[in-house]
């Protein structure tokens, strides 16, 4: 049961997490990446396509990145060469990524509608020797696939990278302060070019986790996830770990949704509102806790 | 022959965004080891050579020779390379990084893995500081240092970048008195080490003491350099405006008014909203008064302003303009109940710096028909009142349509001057509005500020140069810890010490520690 839901919460986390992880450097760097939804929503298509097509799970998700990563790069292209207002474009690039998905599915497999993949390749299940038999532990540890795996992985290097290396203090040094930046020579438009490379790289793992497992694709699958994850890098506050902390409860409430429409007779339609409620309430109580600390 | 460290001869700069130009035929010369002033009036292109010699502007003719040999400086990393350091008029640092982490920003020392040694770079900034004798820890927040002390960390930078030539730009126009003096022992130190220091302030008493060698501008000309020991302020001052421009105290007047404005017993809290700031003040202006307000920055002055011009909220008292209780007012009532506002900060609260001149000047006023019928905004009035605006205060722009944030200081001030005096107030608060001024600008302001006083207007003028409140004002008030602690009649015979006495407290032996006054700098997140 703990077990179960716990699994959930994790399938439901891992792809929030990953795009997250890409938010959070363009975060950092000063810019708010409004475009997750829509590089998420890409590599999601891209990356089942060509792992149904190619049997390669890896190549799908290697896919997926780059298809994501383009968008990203032409966004930052956009917003910082072209000086485009960086909402603008990020509004732009989802309703761009919405329309080109459907278009492609259309086009390359005949519908608009739900996209099933009957022999993709599995993303399969990890039972870890050892810990798979330990009677609670093994149930709560082990089970997961790769990507679930690896984003907690990803957690560690990102605050690496975020706090030890020069890139991370140049990227944070620009977001806080970019004319102090300019002033000791850091290059504010590849910092940020650069982060938004990294988010493109994030949020396509993001999109891979999401259709991979189910080896389905819909239009609009990504469902407001891209957002969500927006949402948990404002929380996290600019700290990997944080990130992973509010995605977590992302996860958990759309576990805990899944989990009354199974066993409730509340609307499902009204459970599926739980996650967005949750993100609503956690808003409110963070900008009126943060206003108490800058009161006035 | 003399053997200079650098020479910049000859240098021209036209910014090509507004056709001004800058520099003309600009020529410095540095001796090793010394201090060198560099002046001239707002606009005289003192920081547009600075920021030459770091690199930072392009010039478009001239030469630069570094201990003897051409050089070619094209960007501040070449310009540190060669050992040249600037202490920017504002500073660059990031309030939510420590002091190490500020100094070593772009210059950081790696491990084999390619990652920060930040405990390596701690303790050569903990060494560095205690060698230079700029103590400073170096894992302090930089947003929790006072003014001064950002400015230690400034120069501790240049330092640790190895800087033999360092460059301070208008560094004492930030700091108080005690401040000030804290800086002069620093620079006195760095020359003992050799370091030579360009020194660029329109105080001439403060180039006078420091410098050993001045260079004068004017319009861009270089007309001036020699030993400052061999001049005298006056003649400097000439040089720098082409004419002598003194002060005289304002004549007090008898013909006062009745009571224009009145506070009674005004408390105000801090910004964090914790402790009371200001402590049951009473005050009254008289139609056609200046009132000064002297004090050592951070007990009160602030807070008292804000709660004035109903920038903050008022915990318990009322104020009163023209027997009107305005307590409960949004500052744009009290400003069409005759308030007018002229901040201490003229770039970040007293304009509109990325606006143009125009934008700037009816922003006060957009909503009244001066420059509006039925809400929308008249473009020709608007136009005609910032043309008249700008030949009346004799603003230099090269047009109406140039972004604010361009203009030189002392022009920046004259478009807030103007738009604050154009509305007519029945009451002028007046923070700070030289500061940064060249004299000739100062001599404006003062007038400015004499003619509506003697149009039966009270002025309400908070200073922290003392010269200036003793200028201008009929009567000074005192404040100390969040008290008005005396009333003074600006007498002939009243002294500087006299007044010092209670802005340090009277009782109390010794000086009260200065408050953290940087407090309430913005949050950017
Ligand atoms: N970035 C810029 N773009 C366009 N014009 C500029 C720029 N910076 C300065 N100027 C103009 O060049 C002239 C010289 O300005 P500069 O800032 O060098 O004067 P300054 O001597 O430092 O004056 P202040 O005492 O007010 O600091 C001024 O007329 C100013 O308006
Ligand atoms: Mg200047």
């Amino acid at each position: 049961m703990i077990g179960d839901f716990l699994h959930t919460t994790i399938a439901m986390m891992t792809p929030i997490l990953w795009a997250a992880l890409g938010g959070l450097f363009t975060q950092l760097g000063g810019m708010l990446n409004i475009g997750l939804e829509g590089m998420m929503l890409v590599s999601a298509f891209s990356s089942l396509y060509t792992a149904a097509n190619t049997g390669s799970l890896l190549l799908g998700i290697l896919v997926g990145i780059s298809s994501s990563m383009l968008l990203a790069a032409i966004m930052g292209y956009v917003s910082l060469n072209l000086k485009a207002n960086v909402f603008v474009v990020g509004l732009a690039t989802n309703l761009f990524a919405s329309g080109i998905t459907v278009f492609l599915s259309s086009n390359l497999c005949g519908t608009k509608g739900t996209l099933y993949f009957q022999n993709a390749p599995e993303l399969s299940e990890i039972k870890i020797p050892g810990i798979e038999n330990i009677p609670i532990l093994g149930d709560l540890l082990s089970g997961y696939d790769i990507l679930d795996y690896l984003v907690f992985l990803a957690v560690i290097i990102c605050f690496i990278i975020i706090f030890k290396t020069p890139y991370g203090f140049h990227l944070r040094s620009v977001g806080k302060n970019y004319r102090a930046s300019v002033s000791v020579g850091i290059s504010v438009y590849k910092q940020r070019f650069g982060s938004f490379l990294i988010s493109g790289f994030f949020a396509g793992i993001g999109g891979a986790a999401l259709s991979l497992p189910i080896k389905t694709f819909v239009g609009g699958m990504t469902n407001g996830r891209g957002w969500i994850a927006l949402v948990a890098v404002i929380l996290g506050r600019g700290n990997p770990v944080g990130v992973l902390m509010a995605s977590i409860i992302f996860g958990a409430a759309s576990a805990l949704s899944n989990l009354f429409q199974a066993t409730t007779d509340i609307s499902p339609k009204l459970l599926l509102t739980v996650p967005f409620l949750v993100t609503l309430a956690i808003m409110i109580f963070y900008s009126v806790k943060r206003k108490k600390v800058n009161a006035q | 022959m003399q053997n200079y460290i650098l020479e910049m001869k000859n240098i021209h700069k036209i910014y090509s965004v507004n056709n001004v130009t800058a520099l003309k035929n600009a020529t410095l010369k540095l001796e090793k080891g010394k201090v060198h002033a560099l002046v001239g009036e707002n606009g005289a292109g003192k920081t547009t050579l600075m920021k030459i010699l770091y690199g930072i502007e392009k010039m478009d003719s001239g030469e630069i020779m570094l201990r003897g040999k051409d050089v070619k400086i094209d960007n501040a990393k070449t310009a540190f390379e060669l050992g040249i350091g600037m202490v920017h008029q504002h500073f660059k640092l990031i309030d939510d990084f420590n002091i190490a982490e500020n100094i070593s920003l772009g210059i950081e020392k790696k491990n084999k893995y390619g990652m920060i040694e930040f405990k390596k770079i701690q303790n050569e900034i903990s060494d560095l500081s205690c060698k230079s004798g700029l103590d400073l820890d170096p894992c302090t927040k930089v947003g929790d240092l006072s003014i001064g002390e950002k400015q230690k960390v400034e120069i501790l930078r240049t330092l640790y970048r190895g800087a033999e030539i360092i460059i301070l730009d208008e560094p004492t126009s930030v700091l108080t008195e005690q401040e000030i003096q804290r800086l002069f022992n620093t620079i006195k130190m760095l020359k003992n080490q050799g370091k030579t220091i360009i020194f660029i302030s329109h105080k001439l008493e403060e180039v006078k003491k420091i410098s050993d060698q001045i260079t004068v501008l004017r319009n861009g000309e270089t007309v001036f350099t020699g030993d400052t020991a061999r001049t005298n302020i006056e003649e400097i001052s000439r040089l720098m405006v082409g004419e002598n421009i003194t002060f005289e105290k304002l004549k007090c007047t008898d013909k006062k008014g009745e009571n224009i404005f009145s506070i009674d017993e005004l408390y105000v809290k801090d910004m964090e909203d914790q402790y009371f700031k200001v402590k049951g003040i009473s005050l009254n202006i008289k139609a056609g008064e200046i009132v000064g307000l002297a004090g050592v920055d951070g007990n009160g002055q602030k807070e008292l302003i804000r709660a004035i011009t109903g920038l903050s909220k008022i915990e318990k008292g009322s104020v009163f303009l023209n027997k009107k209780n305005i307590s409960d007012y949004s500052t744009r009532m009290r400003r069409e109940a005759g308030m007018s506002y002229i901040p201490k900060d003229r770039v970040m609260e007293g304009s509109s710096p990325e606006s143009n001149i125009l934008e700037n000047e009816i922003s006060t006023k957009y909503f009244k028909d001066d420059v509006s019928k039925n809400g929308w905004i008249n473009r020709e009035k608007s136009l005609d009142l910032t043309k008249f605006l700008i030949k009346e205060y004799d603003i230099k722009t090269p047009g109406i349509n140039i972004m604010v944030g361009m203009l030189s200081g002392g022009n920046i001030q004259k478009v807030v001057i103007s738009r604050e005096l154009s509305s007519e107030p029945e009451l002028l608060i007046a923070c700070e509005p030289t500061w940064g001024l060249d004299i000739r600008s100062q001599k404006f302001v003062y007038d400015q500020l004499e003619k509506i006083r003697n149009e039966g207007k009270s002025i309400f003028l908070i200073s922290g140069n003392l010269d200036e409140i003793m200028y201008l004002s009929d009567r000074i008030l005192v404040i100390f810890d969040g008290e008005i602690v005396k009333n003074f009649d600006n007498h002939d015979d009243l002294t500087k010490m006299e007044i010092g006495k209670y802005m340090m407290g009277l009782h109390i032996e010794e000086k009260p520690e200065k408050e953290c006054d940087n407090r309430c700098t913005e949050s950017t997140d």
